[in-house]
């Protein structure tokens, strides 16, 4: 059996107004740090998947990503690296 | 006419939305998440709250309990009202009952307070406590079997104005403003009756 650790980051669709964001946006502006930014927030999830095959965990993470983590009227999601340990 | 009131882990609205039941006259029964056997009501209300503290998003976990299951074998039945309040109303869209999302309010703020509202033409005062309310639909034709509750004075940002809306092709009907508290609670009126009344005619 080996462990294979998926980190995700799911974020609002670009189209959807992120109010986070703009909050951070405005405080970047009011600190004089940037005036000229665009920000995004989202969540991000480090899992586990114990089981034989990179194919099999992918499956799975592709389901719990699909169906848990995101709505997909509203959330997209992104794998943002696959670690592999025996 | 017998309703029941789901308690989802994390509900906190189901005792006076219960409440608010009986004094409507229904007989009133409050279940668990894990039902399966929703035969006998008539009325099926999804309370506010926080199901499974809002984890990942408000209403995501609580999608996937048994009683959504068995919610959905009910609609098709075609004899019963499917209500979700607030915390319910999320559920409801999470589980692809009622279309649309709700996303974090446009002020980053979770708002308390009574909005004025308007459905079927009746204006009427109800109270908001939320900090998840901001009705999204990619494209309004998609609500087009769909009556709307719409705020007046938009709180939010929900996209056209939406405080809620009535799937009247499968009797399922959510909204964010809770009904329940301007009608059990005397000094706040009885504007919720509307709802309650709405349903009643709709179940006859």
């Amino acid at each position: 059996m080996k462990t294979f650790i998926y980190r995700i980051i799911t974020k609002l669709k670009a189209e959807i107004k992120n109010p986070q964001g703009e909050v951070v946006e405005n405080i970047v502006k009011r600190l004089s740090i940037s005036s000229d930014l665009k920000v995004n927030t989202g969540k991000f999830y480090e899992i586990k998947i114990f089981d034989d095959n990179l194919e099999n965990a992918n499956k799975k993470i592709e389901k719990i990503s699909k169906e848990i983590l995101t709505n997909p009227l509203i959330e997209t999601f992104e794998i943002i690296s696959i670690e592999e340990y025996r | 006419m017998k309703a029941c009131v789901i308690n989802f882990l994390g509900s906190n609205c189901v005792d006076e939305t219960a409440q608010s039941l009986l004094k409507a006259g229904f007989f009133v029964d409050i279940i668990n998440q894990n039902e399966t056997n929703l035969e006998r009501y008539n009325l099926i209300v999804l309370s506010g709250g926080f199901s499974w503290g809002d984890y990942v998003s408000c209403g995501r976990i609580a999608k996937f309990s048994p009683v959504i299951s068995a919610i959905k074998e009910k609609i098709k039945q075609k004899n019963s009202f499917i209500l979700g309040i607030c915390n319910g109303f999320q559920i409801l869209c999470e589980a692809n009952i009622l279309l649309g999302a709700l996303l974090e309010n446009e002020n980053q703020k979770f708002i308390s307070r009574d909005v004025d509202l308007i459905f079927k033409n009746k204006t009427f005062k109800l109270p908001i406590a939320h900090h998840q309310g901001r009705y999204y639909i990619d494209d309004i034709d998609k609500l087009k079997d769909c009556d709307l509750i719409k705020y007046q004075n938009n709180p939010n940002g929900s996209y056209y104005d939406i405080a809620g809306l009535y799937d009247k092709k499968n009797k399922v009907m959510g909204l964010m403003p809770h009904p329940e508290r301007n009608y059990i609670t005397p000094f706040k009126g009885e504007d919720g009756k509307i709802i309650f009344d709405f349903i009643k005619e709709e179940l006859k």
